[in-house]
């Protein structure tokens, strides 16, 4: 971003009195001039008397034989459940209470304001969505701490369910503006078109932004999750239906030096369930916050106006002219029909594109990487390693675009983060590498939580670290994964020499696909695709890895090609994507075996079953990276295998089932296999070259000289 | 043979009985008319010393200067008024592009003495309507194809007879009645060949019989509105149609585009006033042999010739009902918070049923227009002086910049109208309307015919200006209002405008809907191509228009720069449907004008 405008709120905040801060006059500049304020009361009325809910009603009536008055009093009694208000001495006082717990554990919260104040340029006239990235409990509370201090009125937040139930504190929410939705809404098709009728109507008249989360949870592995289209496509409808003129779209990225949640999420990870929201657990929450959290980054991306979103194509015909000439738009259920909703799919993805493209990468981030690759191989790594591949990184995010925060000299910042991670990691100054703490848990409640996971103690004591730091690492896999495929594919080719442009993309088409689950890469636009691969090459040439630049738009020069190598950059990018297609390959092999004795399994026992299983490879097996434990590994191979056709699903009874295709597993495999032998390889030699020994002995001796 | 002749004789006692009108336009209409401009040659809006002032005594602000419409004319478009943009002269004789002449077809012509004319300035001022393409092109730029003969045939007989001819030569027939069109219909398609003749109805204008028992009157379909009206007033009844257009625009005009009138309420569109029309096609003459108030036989036909904007044939006579006089007529207007206020006041009037003759809505930007246009000298009752506007924005708390006006006209019997008038005021009363005056109201109408000379007043000092409409269901009148301003100052942004101006009224009210006018206008300053950009940011806006639920037109009818649309809002066997029929009454494609759809996918 050319334009930025660092500044941190903390420190301005350190400088006055917080009470004073929060009691400030406030006039707040609207998303949507258009719009009124609106809370529930208001729409309360609104959503009795809508077409829609009335239809459904009424349905339910006939059908079902409800009463029209219980049927009306009990949506009326959920309105008044899940409703938000907008109440502002309880902002305050919220606000006065974080004021004062973020100055006592974060070390800043760095707000880009030329973003910002580029985004307020362009609000006003139309609705808003505000679209933040959700990694942390923290990022709504923020995001409108963040409203209040910029002068933006505090959005409306669609929040899920689970928080309600929390004592003092889902009330406390909705006063502040969030409402709350059901994860699933099952069958209920009341309820569905309540929550509907609210959003549309929040988006048609509201003057605020409506904020949610299209990840549509907190993503646990710290990158992003396939993006939800129910409450996308709920907040454009009054768009596609000619109601309102543009909606905008604001992506919003929050990265965190340390997340509230990154032990939590960790022991998730590793199939600990995920504990119920209650008060209790936030209170203890905040008494864990005695550590120092580091910093905040704030960023909001380029807001993408959905007019224009949808008009980029001339020859696409208007959808909202088919939604508008039909005759009864309720009744027919034509929205969101499947042009839509492909528009829908089209927008999601572009704004978790614009989250991660605003990202901010900190010296953990890059660090990360480095540490939890080597202690695959060994279990410590020299500082010296560390530094050189957080160079490398460095500059390899430089090359794609995005903004780093970290200085020279490297060593010192590295130093300074081993610090803030201190319970996974730390120096032993002696030694000059880094090690790790094995072990899983600092406080009575989290070892409790932890063995609820089926895996034996022995393997979660050296998982988790390894777990909680690939949390941290996966951001730069997901940064840089376009040129990480390059990179492997051209690493573990048999012959790279014979790659040409078309089976150079083939291929990187081929574990693209593999991928999109865990990289949320999108597989629908071919223009997208093909634009990534070509940026990718570009990237590589800049790099000078493989390639070297070339005029000709249809062929790639790989001429230079063994001046060019860098082994140790190819090792690196090589093992930011070894833990993945490592889990991959093993878990469709397990797969192979386990259904060749029992063909068919349901989806929640086979995921258990396969984590089961790779610990024991792991046992056995060589460098298998721990993190191929990962749930959120092992789902999203799962899914991306049914994607591409090797796992078929159906439901049977309450569970789904899953059955391997056992051809295409195979032919995916092969594929896979052979490349994964040489990519241990490569990473294998990098390791011996480097020989952390000697490495070690020479420190040793310098340091004696 | 007996039945014909005795047809023959009931036509010729029909001719005889006819009463011809001394129209108010003469048959050379640029005696009268400007030429390339908007209404008559002595009324205009001119600058003076730097302030704009109105020609001529026709309408109630002649002679005035305008010292408020000056200041607003400046800070809506920022116009610069000492460069005045002159139009081309009107070019000489020889300069005209010579006529595609079919020599046996006017031999024909002649021995059917029908008057006709090859003159360049005759066939300019046929070959074109009021659109902003048309009037811009007479000024600025160079002219297209345009008819080679003009005709003036006097009856039902004479057309039926020229169309026999010129289907027989394959000559193209373009009816021309008041020319008032806004919509391209009678612009010549460019790539045609063949000749054209301009059919031009102003000379067959009689009325041919009134019928005071049954309340309808037979007249031919050249006679012009204001001469309509005249005749029938002083017989003691009205027709109740008055378009905007009305002083200029023809009968069989009204037919051909399914005219509205001001006081549809009232009285009705014009297909609720059509009783029986006459259409001369190459087929043949197709009409419904029966003056009964309805009919149960199959679909009606009458509603194949409504609309057909000149492209299956010439409409030759329309029996449409008329009403004895009302014998009071009062005025009025109600002041609105906003907008929003003022959609659901007319909405609930609507539901209830209680329109009076006329009842419009103007948002701010005319609001404050209207206010503007009134002389520097006495002038009483206006909203905004002394009292009147302390009361509405100190004491009822309305936002200058926010509210809105309706005005209403009320007739019938006075005591009907009193009872009327209590009604919509209550209502109004409900969505924090305030009576505001008769005289606002009055003005509000009086305005409406003074607003079409505006547009030749922007073209002078660099401002293109145009006004379209569309009809729309009532939840969605205020989202496509603000989704067509919306998206208009975003591509007036786009494209360099600066100063333009966007307003939009409320016209027509009705039990599913409304009718929604807007006035588009900018200033050209530093554009490019200011027709094109303006005719870019009217297609945008019917886009928006449709995507936000509204139609391709309401009453300003298809013609060719609509005709794109008109696939989407008839469906294509909507489409097949008018070609059949259009095979079948013309298959010569003789009526050739190519609206609806373009000549080359017939």
């Amino acid at each position: 971003m050319s334009l930025s405008k660092k500044n941190d709120i903390l420190e301005e905040l350190r400088n006055m009195y917080y009470v004073s801060f929060m009691s400030k006059s406030w006039n707040p500049s609207l998303p949507n001039k258009n719009g009124i304020k609106l809370t529930v009361e208001d729409l309360i009325p609104l959503i009795l008397r809508s077409v829609r809910v009335q239809l459904t009603m009424q349905k339910l009536n006939r059908v079902n034989r409800l009463p029209m008055l219980e049927l009306q009093s009990s949506v009326r009694s959920s309105l008044e459940d899940l409703g938000h208000h907008r109440n502002m001495p309880v902002i305050r006082w919220v606000g006065i209470a974080l004021c004062h717990i973020l100055k006592k554990n974060y070390k800043g919260i760095i707000v880009n304001e030329e973003s910002i104040k580029r985004v307020k340029a362009k609000m006003g006239s139309n609705p808003v969505i505000f679209a933040p990235s959700h990694r942390s409990y923290a990022d709504f509370i923020l995001m409108s701490f963040l409203c209040f201090y910029y002068d933006i009125e505090i959005p409306v937040i669609a929040a899920g369910q689970d928080f309600q139930s929390m004592w003092v504190m889902g009330r406390v929410l909705r006063e502040c503006c969030a409402f709350f939705i059901r994860r699933t809404f099952g069958g209920d098709s009341l309820y569905k078109a309540i929550i509907a009728e609210y959003v549309s109507l929040l988006i048609q008249f509201s003057h605020t932004a409506l904020e949610f989360f299209i990840e549509g949870t907190r993503s646990r592995s710290g990158k992003s999750l396939l993006p939800k289209f129910g409450l996308m496509s709920m907040a454009l409808e009054p768009y596609f239906y000619g109601k309102v003129p543009d909606v905008t779209i604001v992506p919003i990225n929050i990265t965190y030096e340390r997340c509230l949640e990154d032990s939590l999420f960790s022991r998730e990870l590793l199939g600990a369930p995920k504990p119920k929201e209650s008060t209790r657990l936030l209170l203890r929450a905040l008494q864990v916050l005695r550590e120092n959290y580091g910093r905040v980054f704030v960023e909001f991306g380029e807001p993408i106006s959905v007019k224009k979103f949808n008009s980029a194509d001339i020859q696409t015909r208007d959808l909202r002219v088919d939604l508008n000439q039909a005759s009864s738009f309720y009744k027919e259920r034509r929205y969101p029909g499947p042009q839509v909703s492909q528009r829908v799919k089209d927008l999601s993805y572009s704004v978790i594109r614009e989250q991660n493209r605003i990202m901010t990468f900190l010296p953990v981030h890059i660090m990360a990487v480095s540490v939890s690759l080597w202690l695959g191989f060994d279990d410590n790594v020299p500082l010296e390693k560390v530094e050189t591949d957080v160079k490398y990184l460095r500059n390899i995010l430089a090359v794609l675009g995005y903004s780093v925060e970290l200085k020279d000299p490297v060593e010192k910042e590295i130093i300074e983060a081993l610090k803030m991670y201190s319970r996974v990691m730390y120096l032993c100054e002696r030694e000059r590498t880094v090690k790790l703490h094995y072990g899983v848990a600092s406080t009575s409640g989290a070892s409790d939580h932890i063995r609820s996971s089926r895996l034996t103690e022995q393997t979660l004591t050296e998982a988790y670290p390894i777990v909680f730091l690939q949390i941290y690492a996966n951001p730069v896999c997901l940064a840089c994964i376009h040129i990480c495929i390059l990179n492997f594919v051209m690493c573990t080719a048999s012959k790279v020499s014979e790659y040409t442009k078309d089976s150079l993309f083939k291929d990187y088409s081929f574990f693209r696909t593999l991928l999109q689950v865990e990289f949320v890469l999108y597989m629908e636009d071919t223009n997208l695709i093909k634009n990534d691969f070509v940026n990718a090459i570009d990237h590589m040439c800049t790099l000078n890895l493989f390639f070297t630049a070339t005029t000709d738009k249809e062929a790639i020069d790989l001429s230079n090609i063994e001046a060019l190598r860098n082994r140790d950059q190819e090792a690196l990018l090589l093992g930011l994507l070894h833990p993945f297609l490592t889990g991959y390959a093993l878990i469709l092999k397990l797969i192979i075996v386990m259904t060749s004795e029992v063909p068919d399994h349901s989806e929640q026992e086979l995921r258990f079953h396969l984590q089961k299983k790779l610990e024991d490879e792991i046992s056995i097996g060589h460098f298998i990276p721990k993190y191929v434990l990962s749930m959120d590994l092992i789902i999203n191979a799962l899914t991306a295998y049914t994607m591409m056709g090797a796992l078929q699903k159906w439901q049977k009874g309450e569970s789904m089932m899953i059955r391997p295709i056992v051809s295409v597993c195979r032919s995916i495999q092969q594929d896979l296999e052979i490349r994964l032998v040489r990519l241990q390889y490569l990473i294998e030699a990098c390791y011996q070259r480097s020989s952390f020994d000697q490495c070690r002995k020479q420190k040793f001796i310098v340091c004696k000289l | 043979m007996d039945k014909q002749t005795s047809n023959e004789k009931s036509e010729k006692s029909r001719k005889e009985s006819g009463q011809s009108v001394q129209s108010v336009i003469p048959k050379n209409r640029q005696e009268l008319l400007k030429w390339n401009g908007w209404g008559y040659r002595d009324s205009q809006f001119t600058v003076k010393n730097g302030l704009v002032q109105f020609t001529g005594k026709r309408y109630p602000i002649g002679e005035a200067v305008l010292p408020y419409f000056t200041q607003w004319v400046c800070d809506i478009f920022d116009v610069d008024l000492s460069a005045e943009v002159k139009p081309q002269p009107l070019p000489k004789e020889e300069d005209f592009p010579s006529p595609v002449i079919v020599q046996a077809f006017l031999a024909e012509i002649e021995m059917l003495k029908i008057p006709y004319s090859l003159k360049g300035i005759d066939r300019l001022i046929r070959s074109h309507g009021h659109t902003l393409n048309d009037i811009y092109t007479l000024r600025e730029g160079r002219y297209g194809r345009m008819p080679d003969v003009v005709a003036w045939p006097d009856s039902h007989e004479t057309v039926t007879k020229l169309v026999e001819i010129a289907n027989h030569h394959d000559v193209v027939v373009i009816p021309f009645g008041g020319g008032t069109s806004v919509s391209g219909a009678v612009t010549c398609p460019s790539s045609e060949k063949r000749s054209i003749l301009s059919l031009d109805t102003s000379q067959m204008n009689r009325i041919l019989w009134v019928d005071e028992d049954n309340l309808f009157a037979c007249c031919e379909a050249g006679i012009i509105g204001q001469d309509l009206e005249r005749e029938l007033r002083e017989r003691g009844f009205t027709t109740g149609h008055e378009p905007d257009s009305y002083e200029f625009s023809s009968l069989g005009g009204w037919v051909a585009t399914r005219a509205s009138g001001m006081k549809k309420n009232t009285y009705g569109n014009i297909e609720d006033l059509v009783v029986q029309v006459r259409m001369v096609t190459p087929s043949g003459v197709l009409e419904k042999k029966s003056q009964v108030p309805r009919l149960s036989c199959g679909p009606d036909f009458n509603h194949v010739i409504l609309g057909s904007e000149g492209t299956l044939g010439v409409i030759t006579e329309v029996t449409l009902k008329i009403r004895p006089l009302p014998l009071s007529k009062k005025y009025g207007s109600i002041v609105f918070p906003d907008f929003e206020s003022g959609v659901c006041c007319l909405r609930e009037v609507a539901r209830q049923r209680c329109q009076p003759a006329s009842i419009r809505l103007m948002d701010n930007a005319q609001f404050k227009f209207g206010q503007s246009l009134r002389p520097s000298h006495g002038y009483f009752g206006l909203l905004l002086d002394g009292l009147k506007m302390a009361y509405i924005t100190k004491i009822k708390g309305f936002d200058l910049a926010k509210i809105c006006v309706t005005t209403l006209v009320f007739e019938g019997d006075p005591k009907d109208v009193e009872l009327q008038e209590k009604k919509i005021y209550g209502i109004a009363s409900k969505f924090n309307g305030i009576p505001a005056g008769e005289k606002n109201g009055e003005r509000g109408y009086m305005l409406t015919f003074v607003i079409a000379y505006i547009r030749d007043l922007g073209l002078d000092y660099k401002v293109a200006a145009e006004s379209f409409e569309t009809s729309v269901n009532w939840d969605r009148v205020v989202s496509l209002c603000h989704n067509v301003k919306h998206r208009i100052s975003q591509e007036c942004e786009a494209r360099g405008v600066k100063k333009y101006l966007l307003s939009y009224r409320v016209t027509q009210t009705y039990d599913v809907g409304c009718c929604i006018y807007f006035y588009f206008g900018f200033n050209w300053t530093g554009v490019k191509d200011p027709l094109n950009t303006y005719e870019t940011l009217e297609c945008i806006a019917r886009d928006e228009i449709i995507a936000s639920g509204g139609s391709i037109s309401h009453h300003h009818g298809v013609g060719k720069l609509r005709s794109k649309w008109y696939p989407i809002q008839v469906t294509d066997l909507g489409v097949q449907l008018y070609k059949a029929t259009k095979k079948n009454l013309d298959p010569n494609n003789i009526f050739a004008n190519g609206n609806f759809i373009n000549n080359s996918h017939l």
